[in-house]
């Protein structure tokens, strides 16, 4: 397969997830998915610092959920359109969905900590610190894509 | 370039290290959550324990695509980009493992769509295969003008 099949072939399936993801998020909106635990700041249970932490950790939480939609959804919609996956633009965003989702993760440990003295870690860490490595491999990428077009 | 490839090495080391012990979690995890169904429910198993043990396997495949990045420092190779399309064959794995067990609780349509997210994975990783793929045929372009 050479380099146009390729690209053809990389933006329909990014267009397809660009879809996928939309559509996931839609339905998980309107709770179609199992219903995931729910954790509550009750101001009154916790002490000023904990309400402030717990208030700041909530914030990041959503400003993060937020910012790690419109990411995926530029990364996609730029996966989907662009001529080669390896830019400028698209390192960037790779790097800030990782950083995103670090910064998801530490808050929400935080939050359901202080409301439910638990501690419950998931794999989101993870996945940013996969993405920040492969926003690097991109980046690599990025010089053999100048490479090949500087020879052409 | 030098330094760019050292710090993908470095990079990809410690990511190989921390998948292998989100590895050993997730078997411990599936272990004792398979151990509780037993006891609560006999000759039961729990999709929740399979859905541990296949997260468990794909880190294990990620795991060995950090070190191979680690110990060649070259991203895109043919051995990664099979490794990649592995790891969204986990995913189509454990939807599929998923609907069957949990089918006859929810019903086969609500349990595909439980396992919604699994499939979205898969996708995704074969996005990732196919980049890498692409970065393959730049990789070989750029050796052969080398």
């Amino acid at each position: 397969m050479d380099k146009k099949q390729l690209s053809r072939k990389i933006k329909c399936i990014s267009h397809i997830s660009l879809i996928a993801m939309v559509v996931y998020v839609v339905l998980d909106t309107f709770g179609f998915f199992p219903a995931k635990r729910s954790y509550e700041l009750n101001f009154s249970e916790h002490s000023l610092p904990e309400n402030i932490i717990g208030g700041i950790s909530m914030a990041a939480v959503v400003f993060c959920a937020v910012a790690e939609f419109v990411s995926a959804f530029m990364l996609l919609n730029d996966l989907s359109k662009k001529r080669t996956p390896f830019t400028l633009r698209i390192c960037n965003l790779l790097r800030n969905l990782g950083v995103y989702f670090i910064i998801d993760e530490i808050a929400s440990a935080v939050f359901v900590f202080i409301v439910s003295r638990e501690i419950r870690i998931e794999l989101f860490w993870f996945a940013g610190l996969v993405l920040y490595a492969f926003s690097l491999v991109f980046r690599h990428g990025k010089r053999l894509q100048k490479q090949s077009d500087e020879t052409l | 370039m030098n330094k760019n490839i050292s710090i993908i090495k470095r990079s990809s080391l410690v990511i190989a290290i921390l998948s292998l012990l989100g590895a050993a979690m997730y078997v411990v995890a599936g272990i004792s959550v398979e151990r509780m169904s037993a006891t609560l429910l006999r000759n039961y198993i729990s999709a929740v324990g399979i859905g541990y043990f296949i997260n468990a396997a794909a880190l294990a495949v990620a795991a060995l695509i950090f070190f191979r990045i680690f110990r060649s420092g070259r991203p895109f190779t043919r051995g990664n980009i099979w490794a990649v399309r592995g790891i969204a064959g986990f995913f189509i794995v454990k939807c599929l493992i998923q609907a069957v067990l949990e089918g006859k609780d929810l019903g086969i349509f609500k349990a595909v769509i439980a396992g919604g997210d699994s499939i979205f994975f898969a996708v995704l990783f074969l996005v990732i295969a196919e980049i890498l793929r692409y970065g393959r045929l730049l990789q070989t372009e750029s050796d052969e003008t080398l």
